[in-house]
């Protein structure tokens, strides 16, 4: 009965019935026997009714024969008033008192009750098992000898008499009244009392274990001074209250862990945990505590780190973070060598940073500041890479929001990430096309013109769309960026480019060169490159060798007869030995112009040119 | 490999049939990752064989009997609970067989088991019957090892030698304190299976399955809803951790469980569940032997080890739809909030509550696991290496996890002042003074799940009666 009622609940239905068990028992045997039945416990085995009915060692007597020694019982002796109500009353006195810590009180304390119908038969003297003795009734009744409650109430003064413990008693007290100051709210004390009374019983039946562990809460209670003040009271500075409740916390942890690395472990083997459980044995955490020497498990430190945790009013951090992530994404985007990766890192970034909101642009700076790097030594490479994907994922505007993209950061990165910033104009946008303007005009021709590998390797901006707008285009400034284009594939862009420079670069005899000019193929690429490039010191050179070509080309063909002439009357523009010495050709030569229609029409150019020319000659002369 | 687990704690040389699991595992994982002939299948085959070598020494020559029954592997008619956790390819491949054990002689020659473990791993149909799984071993030239039938009755008990089923199951009986672990046992066997098919997904470059794993988490979830004694429990008993999987669930249940204090939401508690389960997939691409090694690592292989963060991400972004929250666990979870740590990245760290658990319970798992360089660490032990790594954790959380924890963590079994053991159900106020349920007497005698045996120990009328006097075996 005692045992399931160490288990369970008083209310429980095993108890109850385990108590009208043994009352049933106890009537059984009353009827048998006597009217009482005496229940004791001796070291020779178990006595009911002075008979020595047990002398094996049964687990279930020991456990109850623990319990009663503890209680200083003896035994008790059952009558026929007893009940189920004195019976559930003193067994849970019995259970309680197992657990007290206080070793020193008197049997009358440990038992101010009485119980109906049962009797309790002290353990009241020291030394060996002597038979029979005298009940305080007279009657004769077996008692039990043990030194237990001896050693209980002498061990205080025991571990008092130990030099070492005395010492260090000493120290640490004028210690503690030392560190407490005189705010302290310290009343005197017994430290050793105070050490004793927490002893679990492993500590309390052999003096050495005792003193050992007593030792331990000591050495331990030092460091603890060392390492940190006195505990505040309640109300404020340190006092005894506080240093209890320390000494407390410490004694715990060190005779727990005594207790369980010196116990065997209760369960039979087999019976409860399966066979590999064992590496986790008590015997393998002392081993393992063994390994994990270097740090002391201080207990209350982290009772204190407990304490102090934050309720549930605290604001812990949200348990999503779309910086964080976004942070992660980015990196991914500038370290992945896969590009086929982006577009799905691009969707993620695009929806973080649009989930973050403003404070996007802070993480964003990092990977876009051309200062940094990830190594800290070398430039940040991974610029182009991020605006490149901002870009695609119209996230135009964050990225000006960080100074990127616009005009003067373009102007100063060109040619890096140039590319990209056109990968990102709406041409169709007004405002797109001045501020493309602004950025041409600020990166200049010259410039321009150095960047010769522009698009190189970038034929899938080549064959998208803007290449083609740009054509379209009347952007004088961009003359330079459109020329770019059409050196990647002169063959393919010469139409759209002549009409561009028509529109742009192509000033007074250019525009009428350009005029006069059908099919762009009869043109010079040389001409067209010279026109583009502004102050070019070829533009003369090159349009005189393409008006020569162009009349040369449309010679003795009678559908291009008027282009004919038109071209050499452009002649006039181009005043050189060549020009002349074709002019003259041309003027002489009439077998060729015998054949054509209007013969004359191309020889009176000629002759009108020359003449021009001469005149010309003659005006810079005078 | 990983030869110094586990027995060195008991400073035992490694001998056992856990161990001889442990190599078959790890044969078979290697086997299905690397293919036939590769140097790490003949690694892990030669383990094998110097296990089989070594049970022989301390068991008998007579051959080595692995049963499997309702999820459990058996030896000498004992479950082998830590064992089965990792070792579903095992049971799985007997199955297919149509087996219910395994006998091995342990005269068996090196080639024969190669020849076993090749068989188990490439049968993924299965076969018609056992004595179709058998000749296909004789065909093998297999002459030791034997597919043995499944038992159905004692008649078989010849056959198989010591092992009978059914007397065996009776110690799992419902009822037994043991047996709560029949659920999760099956759902952590699953969870490995389905994190060793990840990792080989990760190794071969192919995506990840994440909905799939996602499921999973949801029923880690309800599991740790109706048991999480149990489930946490469970880790305990985990002696072999091939390729970490039983790190990654550890770290999950603890997350998880740790995480429904904090939010109430299902959606999110999911979330953070895959993120920690997932979060260190990319180990599936640090180099196995950087990954087991069983000595200090030098500074590359560190290199290497520390590009698992890296390589998690890169894993889990190549799946359509990734939940950010996960990449950004997998990511995170070894960077500090000082800057610290690794990657190292251009932006300042920051870092999510769901990064934040990942990685307390991942060092909590760490520090309170067995691993080949160390025994396991008391939850309060590992509280104080935790509370001095400054910088590491976000300093309101771990205080709030090791409130949660206790220092007898969910799931510990504990030694009660008066002598009974008990299993931690749950935290209260007092960290000392936990709900516990008592499962064997003070003499030794398991009991009966009862609830009538379950008690708030901070409660005036417990302490009265019990206190911890000490942990029998740690959950943490």
């Amino acid at each position: 009965m005692a045992r399931s009622l160490t288990l369970y609940p008083e209310t429980s239905v095993r108890v109850v019935s385990s108590l009208e068990a043994l009352l049933e028992a106890l009537r059984e045997g009353m009827k048998a026997d006597s009217k009482e039945i005496e229940l004791a416990f001796s070291a020779s085995g178990v006595w009911v009714n002075g008979e020595l009915v047990e002398q094996k060692e049964n687990p279930k007597l020991i456990w109850l024969r623990d319990r009663l020694y503890r209680s200083d019982l003896s035994g008790a002796s059952f009558s026929g008033s007893v009940g189920t109500a004195s019976l559930l009353e003193f067994t849970k006195r019995l259970l309680s008192l197992y657990m007290r810590r206080d070793l020193s009180l008197s049997f009358d304390k440990l038992w101010p009750e009485t119980y109906a119908g049962i009797a309790l038969l002290e353990r009241c003297f020291d030394g060996t098992f002597a038979g029979k003795n005298t009940r305080s009734d007279g009657q004769d009744h077996p008692l039990v000898a043990d030194k237990h409650r001896a050693r209980a109430a002498g061990l205080n003064e025991q571990l008092g008499q130990d030099e070492t413990i005395r010492i260090e008693i000493e120290d640490l007290q004028a210690r503690v009244i030392e560190l407490a100051g005189s705010e302290a709210n310290f009343r005197e004390f017994d430290l050793l009392a105070e050490i004793a009374a927490l002893l679990p019983a492993e500590g309390l039946n052999d003096h050495k274990v005792a003193a050992e562990m007593t030792m331990r809460v000591l050495e331990e209670l030092r460091l603890q001074l060392i390492k940190a003040p006195l505990p505040a009271g309640r109300a404020g500075p340190a006092d005894d209250a506080g240093f209890r409740r320390l000494l407390s916390v410490i004694s715990r942890s060190h005779f727990n862990r005594a207790v369980s690395s010196s116990q065997p472990s209760l369960a039979e083997p087999g019976t409860a945990l399966p066979a590999q459980a064992s590496h986790s044995s008590p015997s393998s955490t002392s081993t393992a505590r063994a390994a994990e020497g270097q740090i002391p498990e201080d207990v209350a430190a982290v009772l204190a780190k407990m304490q102090v945790a934050p309720d549930g009013s605290s604001r812990l951090p949200e348990f999503e973070d779309p910086l964080e992530q976004l942070g992660a994404y980015l990196h991914y985007l500038v370290t992945c060598d896969d590009p086929r990766k982006f577009p799905a890192l691009e969707a993620g970034i695009a929806r973080l940073i649009q989930a973050s909101g403003e404070v996007a642009i802070d993480v964003l700076r990092r990977y876009v500041d051309p200062t940094r790097s990830e190594d800290g030594k070398s430039g940040n490479a991974n610029v182009g890479r991020v605006v490149a994907c901002l870009t695609r994922s119209g996230l135009r505007q964050q990225l000006r929001r960080l100074g990127l993209l616009n005009v003067d950061w373009i102007s100063i990165e060109f040619p890096f990430e140039f590319l990209t910033y056109l990968r990102g104009l709406n041409l169709d946008s007004v405002s797109d096309l001045e501020e493309l303007d602004q950025v041409c005009s600020k990166i200049g021709a010259q410039r321009f013109r150095q960047a010769t590998d522009l698009f190189a390797g970038a034929p899938d901006f080549l064959a998208g769309p803007i290449p083609r707008q740009m054509f379209t285009l009347s952007l004088v400034s961009a003359v330079p960026l459109v020329r770019q284009l059409y050196e990647q594939d002169k063959r393919r862009h010469k139409l759209e480019f002549t009409r561009f420079l028509r529109a742009t670069a192509a000033k007074g005899i250019d525009q009428l060169i350009l005029d006069a000019v059908h099919d762009p193929e009869v043109l010079l690429p040389g001409y067209l490159s010279a026109l583009a490039e502004e102050n070019s010191t070829h533009l003369t050179q090159q349009r005189e060798a393409c008006v020569r070509s162009l009349v040369t080309l449309t010679e003795g063909s009678l559908p291009q007869l008027a282009q004919h002439v038109r071209a050499i009357n452009l002649l006039a523009h181009c005043d050189s030995q060549e020009t002349r010495t074709l002019l003259k050709r041309l003027k002489n030569e009439r077998k060729n112009l015998i054949r054509m229609k209007h013969p004359s029409a191309a020889r009176e150019a000629a002759e009108k040119v020359l003449r021009v020319l001469k005149n010309a000659q003659g005006a810079k002369r005078v | 490999m990983c030869d110094l687990h586990r027995e060195e704690e008991q400073g035992k040389p490694r001998c056992g049939i856990a161990e001889l699991v442990d190599e078959l595992t790890v044969a078979l994982t290697n086997s299905r990752i690397y293919g036939e002939g590769h140097p790490r299948v003949e690694s892990s085959i030669a383990s094998l064989r110097h296990s089989v070598e070594a049970l022989a020494q301390a068991d008998g020559p007579q051959p080595i009997v692995l049963g499997t029954s309702q999820g459990f592997l058996f030896y000498r008619q004992k479950p082998l609970l830590g064992a089965s956790l990792s070792s579903a390819k095992i049971i799985e491949a007997l199955t297919l067989c149509h087996a219910g054990a395994l006998s091995i002689d342990p005269r068996a020659q090196r080639y024969e088991l190669k020849e076993l473990v090749d068989l188990l791993a490439k049968n993924k149909k299965g076969y018609a019957n056992l004595q179709e799984a058998n000749d296909d071993l004789a065909q093998r030239e297999c002459k030791l090892i034997e597919f043995l039938p499944e038992f159905q009755s004692a008649d078989h008990s010849t056959t198989a030698g010591e092992l009978r089923a059914r007397p065996l199951l009776g110690d799992l009986e419902e009822g037994q304190p043991k047996a709560r672990f029949k659920v999760p046992l099956e759902l952590y066997q699953q969870t490995v299976l389905l994190l060793q098919e990840s990792a080989t997904r990760a190794c071969q470059r192919e995506n990840i399955d994440l909905d799939r794993t996602k499921g999973f988490v949801e029923a880690i979830l309800d599991n740790l809803s109706k048991d999480a004694p149990s489930m946490l429990g469970l880790s305990r008993y985990e002696r072999y951790d091939a390729y970490t999987f039983g790190h990654s669930i550890r770290v999950c249940f603890l997350a998880l469980n740790f995480a429904a204090t904090l939010y109430k939401r299902e959606e999110i508690l999911l979330r953070i569940g895959l993120a920690a389960l997932m979060h260190d997939i990319g180990k599936a691409r640090v180099p196995y032997e950087v990954l087991h090694s069983t000595s200090r690592l030098s500074h590359e292989e560190r290199v290497l080890m520390n590009l698992h963060t890296n390589h998690g991400g890169e894993i889990l972004l190549a799946t359509a739809d990734v939940d950010p929250l996960v990449v950004a666990s997998a990511f995170g979870h070894h960077q500090t909030l000082d800057g610290g740590g690794y990657p190292t990245t251009l932006h300042p760290v920051r870092q999510s509550a769901s990064t934040c658990i990942v990685k307390i319970c991942d060092v909590f798992e760490a520090l309170t696991a067995v691993r080949p360089y160390k025994p396991r660490m008391s939850a309060v032990k590992a509280f104080q290496v935790m509370l001095t790594m400054k910088g590491h954790f976000d300093p309101q959380l771990l205080r709030l996890f090791m409130k949660f924890t206790g220092i007898y963590p969910t799931g510990t079994i504990v030694r009660l002042s008066s002598g009974e053991q008990a299993c931690v159900l749950s935290q209260t106020a007092d960290p000392l003074a936990p709900i516990v349920r008592i499962e064997v007497d003070d003499l030794g005698a398991a009991l009966q799940v009862d609830p009538e045996l379950v008690h708030d120990l901070s409660s005036k009328n417990a302490a009265a009666r019990w206190s911890i006097a000490g942990v029998v075996e740690s959950a943490a």
